[in-house]
């Protein structure tokens, strides 16, 4: 399983990291360009639903595995893993838990929006806040776990 | 009318939350994604190198996702209306 070299590779490591920067750079660049404030993204209770979801959800199914899988997974950001397929395994299931999570922090958002119907002014804020949970449940799913999930695999060290 | 299109907005968001996430399976549904291993249908784990899949390969879901974020879309497009924001 893991009979490929490790050897450490600049060019792609500087690519890897370049990646990840502008990925992420050009998400948030557009949408302040679009006219938004980033502080708006930052819903602390969705952060919470989202990623302990995450978290928890990896712990409880991997556990001692998904604590080694944590500081590989940091390393594979900068340098290139070796394949591994329970690491692989992990990242598609952390996929599925960001799908879990986010579609939690909706719901719940729901059920605050509805029982504050009351002030209609604070819906439009309650309505963004749900969606600011969908946004980073997809940014760890697919800019996170998309990633780790290939560079884990076979293929990436072909 | 302006109510009744953000409860259904809130309601179908959780599907388009699942179609999005969803799209950005590149392997689809039909190779091992660590071995890329191509894969039976109603297999659950795969047979190179064990890998076990999360869903079944096929079935009626991408539809309903799709067709639940369709009409959240909508239903914000209505909300937004109602909103007198455009």
């Amino acid at each position: 399983m893991n009979e490929h070299d490790n050897t450490f590779d600049l060019t792609d490591s500087i690519l890897r990291v370049f990646g990840i920067i502008g990925f992420f750079t050009a998400v948030i660049f557009g949408f302040v360009v679009a006219g938004g404030n980033v502080i708006t993204l930052v819903h602390p209770a969705e952060i919470i639903i989202v990623v302990g979801t995450i978290f928890f959800g990896l712990l409880c199914t991997h556990r001692s595995k998904f604590l080694a899988y944590l500081p590989k997974a940091f390393l594979a950001l900068v340098r290139k893993p070796v394949a591994n397929r329970e690491y692989c395994q992990i990242s598609d299931n952390a996929r599925g838990y960001a799908a879990a999570g986010g579609g939690m922090a909706v719901i719940l958002s729901l059920i605050c929006t509805m029982s504050n119907l009351d002030d209609p002014e604070s819906v439009g804020l309650r309505v963004a806040a749900a969606m600011s949970g969908v946004f980073v449940a997809m940014l760890l799913s697919q800019g996170l776990f998309v990633y780790l999930r290939y560079s884990f695999s076979e293929n990436a060290s072909r | 009318m302006n109510l009744v299109s953000l409860v259904w907005f809130l309601l179908f968001c959780p599907f388009l939350l699942v179609f999005l996430l969803r799209l950005g399976n590149s392997h689809g549904h039909d190779a091992c994604p660590f071995c890329d291993t191509k894969r039976k249908r109603d297999e659950m784990n795969c047979e190179e190198c064990g890998f076990e899949f999360m869903e079944k390969p096929q079935g009626p879901f991408p539809w309903i996702f799709a067709g639940g974020a369709l009409l959240c879309v909508l239903s914000l497009v209505t909300w937004i209306k109602c909103q007198q924001y455009l």
